[in-house]
């Protein structure tokens, strides 16, 4: 039988008909969907059984308790640990998206000395070398004092010479100046917060990226069922503090002073009320309500990524506390006992003159920590080193840097000290949830090397740690409070404490009994000068924990894009209006300037953005740039500044 | 008339590969470590299925069970067969964990709750795993070589009607007995 072209045709037709009859193109359809899904390339999760365990976040020195949700392959999750007496049961958004910090692509896998790759322990023979070296001119940064391994800096430091610095964070500022008035050390004063009536915020943002994010969002949600404490917040610009509080009031920028000394009674309303744009009756009534709204008090301090209010402001800042009657009355600013155990208080680095150090070790293993570049670097002398130990590439790199990759965000031993602000002392632990990587060394590891190459004798990590508890439980003082069953217990038994501890519990001191306390306010220089109001003003906005060099991890970078509730990293963010004025649109490329620096982003429009002024993303890459125009490294320059703006 | 026979002739090679031949290619036959008898655990052994698939007290399914819980009572041999003699000397005493092919494992975006099922539902195993656990011996293990996943998961054969229970374990037939018992889980509720 002859087979034609028309038979083929059929025989074609037919298999086509009973294809289509048969399961192949349906199964096999579904079967690709499903084999879409298991690529062998994909990231799955071991399968093991999971569990909850308590650790500490590490983005910022608060030290919040994280709840994680561990499979066999790691933490995969991230919850706050209720009840927590840092972090109060929340935590900042950037945490929630924490755990995946170890897989950043900025990940730092090896040593650099020169910039070359190297061991990590001829890096850290190097470092040894240097730091012999510099003898008193060597510093190291520890950006969260009063750690178990801030012992081992201090012992370091002052066994070769030199000194441990550290960085004053926006909490610090206004406290800071308290301390100095009021003759007391570092870290010896705190916030009052619950027993307050009313707080004035002078430019912090205090109820966004400020202290500990559960804190203060504890005390402003207690004021629907309390009344108390009443948020009012001053300050020359619209912030999210300034949205969320009961009153705000925005400022001329630099008028901060004149508003302090009118509310003090130090410069009359009428012309207070002209330097800051204020009206006369809105003056009269604050200054009235500091009086008779007790106990009330006054927060400055300015922005975490900008620079603070300047040193005389902050001095009158102090001084109108003093008037009020906040210093030493609960519900104001109160003494907290130092932490048992502890070393001495640090110094803060922007105290030490410019070019005066050859090695300045820096230990930046918290990646939501902002150190300015700037500020680090001119602290050294020309040939200076800057040492980093960091989990990940910095932005910038200069040739004489040591690079030492060290632990993440629930990698490693860590321990926190507690917020800065906090009206009591809390101390908790962790052995770390994630492994930790081969190439990382954990701070307390990295100081144990440190010292042997120095032969610095020193204890071991875990001597200190046991030492500690051990000087609390002798202390016998406050209260242990575990997550896992939801208790608070006495530290009273070293045994017990620890068993808590290791299971991720927090110990918070007593408070201390308020009582009067006295500062020197009478050389506090009371004028106030008349700021140009400049045009247009730039301010940085970065959500707490995110304020570094990182890119930010997926979860907040789904947050900061798609809520758009943070100005992005290379985004300059303006009100439609402002745009229009300065004749640009939507995507522009733009160079910002202000009197401190430069920095480049695309103009975004956004009808939420308060018209004249330009917000610039400081978190991931490019942040060190915003810091720079922002004047972060220039103490009291300010938490805004005045910019100018032009197509580049 | 030849154009038609050759039409059949394509029609009836294409129906028989696509419903013989194309199962046949599609799934591969993998044995299991050992021959588990379900059968003789549950009768001699008094046991249940979750003496040894647990449900942990916090809802999650600890799955197949390890070698160490065999261990607790095989720790000698308990019998003369050649499955015991492998599972004591090759498992239990090396502590090597026995690599059972999983028939119900589902692609990795779906999530399963056993503790909600058993304990909420109060269902039985036995409604989506079937007479498994009465099994004398480990049925065989088809593997599909396309999504890697078991016969098992698609139902025995390839056109799926008439299934009984224990077979098929797709996302149609979780909805339809959730249908049934008027359950909405959601999106997010299975899958993540
Ligand atoms: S970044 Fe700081 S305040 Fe935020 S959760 Fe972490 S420790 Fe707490």
């Amino acid at each position: 039988m002859a087979i034609g072209r028309r038979e083929l045709l059929g025989l074609a037709g037919g298999a086509a008909v009973g294809g289509a009859l048969s399961p192949v193109p349906w199964k096999l359809l579904d079967d690709s969907a499903i084999w879409t899904q298991n690529w062998s390339w994909t990231p799955t999760p071991v399968r093991g059984p999971v569990t909850e365990k308590f650790g500490l976040c590490t983005l910022c020195a608060a030290g919040c308790g994280v709840k994680a949700r561990c499979g066999s392959a790691g933490v995969f999750g991230v919850a706050p640990a209720a009840e927590h007496a840092t972090g109060g049961g929340a935590l900042c958004p950037v945490v929630y998206g924490a755990h995946q910090l170890p897989y950043h692509p900025r990940r730092l896998r090896t040593a650099i000395v020169n910039g070359h790759a190297v061991e990590t322990k001829e890096a850290i023979a190097e470092v040894a070398r240097r730091l012999e070296a510099a003898g008193a001119k060597a510093a190291i940064l520890d950006e969260r004092p009063g750690r178990i391994v801030s012992a081992l800096y201090d012992r370091i430091a002052r066994a070769k010479g030199g000194t441990v610095v550290t960085l004053a964070q926006v909490e610090d500022r206004s406290l800071r100046t308290m301390e100095d008035l009021a003759g007391m050390g570092p870290g010896t004063l705190g916030y009052d917060f619950e027993h307050a009536a009313l707080i004035l915020s002078v430019g912090a943002p205090l109820l966004d990226s400020w202290g500990s994010t559960g804190r203060m969002s504890r005390l402003w949600s207690r004021r629907v069922e309390t009344g108390k404490p009443v948020f009012v917040h001053a300050g020359s610009h619209w912030s999210r503090t300034a949205q969320l509080a009961d009153r705000a009031l925005i400022l001329r920028p630099g008028s901060e002073a004149a508003l302090v000394a009118a509310l003090a009674g130090k410069l009359a309303i009428e012309p207070a009320a002209e330097i800051t744009g204020l009206s006369p009756a809105s003056l009269s009534d604050l200054a009235l309500r500091l009086r008779e709204q007790a106990p009330a008090l006054v927060v400055g301090g300015g922005e975490a990524a900008s620079s603070g209010l300047p040193e005389a402001t902050e001095r009158m800042i102090a001084a109108l506390n003093v008037a009020i009657g906040a210093l030493g009355r609960a519900g104001g600013i109160v003494m907290r006992r130092p932490l048992t155990g502890a070393p001495q208080p640090p110094q803060y680095l922007d105290r030490v003159p410019d070019h005066s150090l050859d090695l300045l070790v820096h230990e930046a293993s918290s990646a939501g920590i902002v150190a300015p570049e700037a500020l680090l670097r001119r602290k050294l002398a020309a040939k200076g080193t800057l040492v980093r130990l960091s989990a990940f590439l910095p932005e910038a790199f200069g040739p004489n840097d040591v690079l030492i990759p060290s632990t993440t965000f629930l990698e490693g031993a860590e321990d926190a000290r507690g917020a800065r602000d906090a009206a009591v002392e809390t101390w908790s632990y962790s052995d770390g949830l994630s492994s930790v990587p081969a190439s990382a060394l954990p701070p307390a590891e990295f100081a144990a090397q440190l010292a042997e190459a120095l032969q610095v004798k020193v204890e071991s990590y875990e001597e200190l740690r046991k030492a500690r508890a051990a000087a609390i439980v002798a202390a016998k003082r406050g209260h242990v409070y575990r997550h896992a069953g939801g208790e608070r217990a006495e530290a009273t038994d070293l045994e017990k404490f620890e068993a808590a501890m290791a299971e991720g519990a927090v110990w918070v001191d007593e408070p201390v009994e308020p009582g009067p306390l006295r500062a020197k306010i009478d050389a506090v220089d009371w004028s106030a000068g008349r700021p140009e109001q400049p045009s247009l003003i730039a301010v940085a906005s970065s959500p707490r924990g995110s304020l570094s060099v990182l890119p930010a991890v997926p979860l907040a970078s789904k947050l900061d894009r798609e809520t758009r509730l943070y100005a992005v990293p290379g985004e300059v963010r303006m009100n439609p209006r402002t745009a229009r004025e300065l004749n640009l649109r939507p995507g522009d490329s733009v160079l910002v300037s202000t009197p401190f620096g430069e920095t480049r982003g695309r103009v975004r429009c956004d009808a939420a953005a308060i018209p004249g002024q330009l917000e610039l993303g400081a978190c991931g890459d490019g942040s060190q740039l915003v810091l720079e125009a922002m004047g972060a490294a220039e103490p009291g320059a300010g938490p805004t500044q005045a910019a100018q703006i032009r197509r580049s | 008339m030849r154009v038609l026979i050759a039409f059949l002739l394509g029609l009836a090679g294409s129906l028989a590969f696509g419903w013989w031949g194309f199962p046949q290619l599609l799934y591969q036959r993998e044995p299991q470590p050992l021959q588990y008898n379900h059968k003789i655990h549950i009768e001699k052994g008094s046991m249940e299925c979750s003496s040894c698939h647990e449900v942990a007290a916090d809802g999650q399914f600890a799955g197949i069970p390890r070698t160490a819980s065999c261990g607790a009572c095989h720790a000698e041999p308990l019998g003369k067969t050649e499955a015991e003699k492998i599972l004591v000397t090759s498992y239990v005493a090396p502590e090597r964990e026995l690599d059972w092919k999983v028939y119900s494992r589902q692609p990795m975006n779906v999530r399963f709750s056993h503790a909600v099922h058993v304990n909420k539902a109060a269902m039985k195993c036995e409604e989506c795993h079937g007479g498994r656990g009465s099994a004398t011996a480990a049925e065989p293990f088809y593997r599909n070589r396309v999504t890697g996943e078991s016969r098992n998961v698609w139902g025995p054969r390839m056109i799926r009607v008439g299934l009984k229970p224990g077979e098929g374990m797709k996302m149609s037939d979780c909805e339809s007995c959730h249908e049934q018992k008027g359950v909405s889980a959601g999106c997010l509720g299975c899958h993540r």
